[in-house]
């Protein structure tokens, strides 16, 4: 079409369309993703074993680096929050701001970040490699829906497991935050934990949790859709595991301020 | 019955299938052949539905495959067997659960006889022992014959193979050749086998299909291809063949540059 020079010309025009018909393109793809995976899931048999598996590597196996990342948070907010309240003489409240911050906010949203970082992208690149050695053909040519055996597993997998990393995430962070606050700052336990429950709602630990499950299904869709579509060879798979990586933790950021939005 | 009519497929923008069309009878083994990137592959691939076709039909026994409800669609695939070009085995399960992975999905028998089955089978493509072997533990030919025997553990009535021996050495090539030709005579499928072991594949196939450009140049029994006039085919069908059969003497050593005409390196 036209002389090479026309072709520059047009190149930034067309690009101009491309990219949002790509995007929206996206949107539909994913959304058809997400369809059948939700038909899989409630459709039996269900893989109970294969689940079992998934909660194994996706929880179980998180929970060092929950614990690790959920333990020095907690520390760093009883540091930064005793140094902020001694200013207004209320150290008094250390235990609830900790506590506060870890539930509402930084456990569901740590700790999700954690998950994608750790399971989210071997999932993509276990899926993008099973793509491209036809292992997902091989199901689908048996007349068997690979969405039942590698997607509904990962999606249920997440969704109990990445509320119960949380948990393990915010108790561990209110732990730390007593270890500075309490055993290296001074701060009474008994005010410590006692503004806790004085101060901390179930509201307060349900809508974290409401968050770590949207978090979990998120995880789930994204990494899922972007190994089970990943490209050809070896550049294809670590194009797909670093679009999932960062495409779950820019949702999980956007959907946090929505869901904080909603809830609180 | 499988007829494909007219399939044209694209990928970017680059037309792969340029209208390929094939009919294979009921119990018929055709070898799709032609040269490497001419979408051979993705002709097989879309016979068994794995893409979709941009334009044309796939019609098995007068249905077309893509107008099946997805429960037919399930149906029909249960009667396929694929044997992918570099086995698909699935990486997390040994070779015995690899080949009973179809028998426990799809079928509601014992694990007994299940065990039974997946044995006899290991045993017909002479992988007797190395059921506990996890496919990254399997050389090349090993992998072919495991992927075949999870192939036709079912009794396939339709079987497609994708390049089953290349990269084998000649002895694992002719023995996997065996193995097809004995279950096809067990079986009796009909099926579509993509090779460039020309003309080893003619010995037990009925009919010869050549795949150029996209579409299918030319459709006939195997002493009919060695005796076409076409030129395309009869270039590509010469180039195959093994050197012997055109008298090619044997070469002598090449020498080195300047070898004997100096003391050697200074």
């Amino acid at each position: 079409m036209g002389t090479p020079s026309d072709r520059w010309l047009l190149r930034p025009v067309s690009r101009v369309g491309e990219y949002p018909l790509s995007f929206v393109g996206d949107m539909g793809r994913m959304g058809l993703f997400l369809m059948e995976a939700l038909f899989f899931t409630f459709v039996p048999p269900l893989k109970f074993f294969r689940v079992l598996k998934q909660i194994r590597f996706i929880g179980y196996g998180s929970v060092l680096v929950i614990v690790l990342t959920g333990a020095f948070t907690g520390m760093v907010l009883g540091f930064q929050g005793y140094s902020v309240l001694s200013r207004v003489g209320s150290t008094a409240f250390l235990g609830p701001m900790v506590a506060l911050s870890l539930l509402r906010e930084l456990g569901p949203v740590l700790a999700a970040l954690m998950v994608t970082g750790r399971a989210g992208s071997a999932v993509t690149a276990e899926l993008g490699i099973m793509r491209n050695t036809e292992q997902i053909d091989a199901v689908e040519i048996m007349g068997l829906s690979p969405f039942r055996y590698f997607v509904v597993p990962t999606f249920l997998a997440a969704l109990i497991s990445v509320p119960l990393l949380t948990a393990v995430f915010d108790a561990v962070g209110v732990l730390g935050g007593y270890l500075v606050g309490g055993t290296l700052l001074g701060v009474n336990t008994g005010t410590f934990f006692g503004a806790i429950k004085d101060y901390v709602d179930s509201e307060d630990i349900a809508g974290g949790l409401y968050k770590s499950l949207c978090f979990g299904g998120l995880i789930a869709w994204v990494c899922c859709y972007k190994g089970y579509t990943a490209g050809l060879g070896a550049e294809g798979v670590s194009r797909a595991t670093t679009q999932a990586v960062v495409l779950s933790s820019v949702l999980i950021l956007i959907s946090d301020y929505l869901l904080t939005s909603f809830l609180f | 019955m499988i007829t494909i009519e007219n399939l044209h497929k694209s990928f970017g923008g680059v037309e792969v299938l340029k209208g390929a069309s094939l009919e294979i009878r009921d119990g018929e083994i055709v070898a799709l052949i032609g040269p490497s990137g001419e979408g051979k592959s993705v002709f097989l691939k879309h016979v068994a539905g794995l893409l979709k076709p941009d334009s044309g039909r796939i019609v098995f026994n007068g249905k077309d495959l893509w107008s099946l409800r997805r429960s037919e669609l399930v149906g029909l695939r249960s009667r396929f067997g694929f044997l992918f070009q570099n086995g698909a085995l699935f990486d997390s399960m040994t070779v015995y659960d690899n080949v009973a992975f179809p028998l426990r999905e799809k079928t509601r028998l014992r694990e007994k006889r299940v065990r039974e089955q997946v044995m006899r089978e290991l045993e017909q493509v002479g992988l007797t022992g190395a059921e506990d072997k996890y496919p990254a533990q399997l050389s090349g030919g090993m992998a072919k014959r495991a992927a075949l025997a999870r192939a036709l553990v079912r009794s396939p009535k339709i079987m497609l193979f994708d390049e089953p021996t290349t990269g084998l050495d000649p002895i694992i090539v002719h023995a996997i050749h065996a193995l097809i030709a004995s279950t096809h005579r067990r079986f009796g499928f009909s099926g579509i086998i993509v090779s460039h072991e020309i003309p080893e594949v003619f010995a037990f196939v009925q009919k010869v299909a050549v795949m150029q450009g996209g579409v299918i140049r030319f459709v006939g029994t195997p002493a009919e291809i060695l005796e076409t006039d076409e030129p395309a085919v009869r270039d590509f069908i010469r180039g195959s063949l093994p050197s012997e059969a055109y008298g090619f003497r044997e070469q002598a050593p090449a020498q080195p540059i300047g070898n004997g005409t100096s003391g050697g390196a200074t």
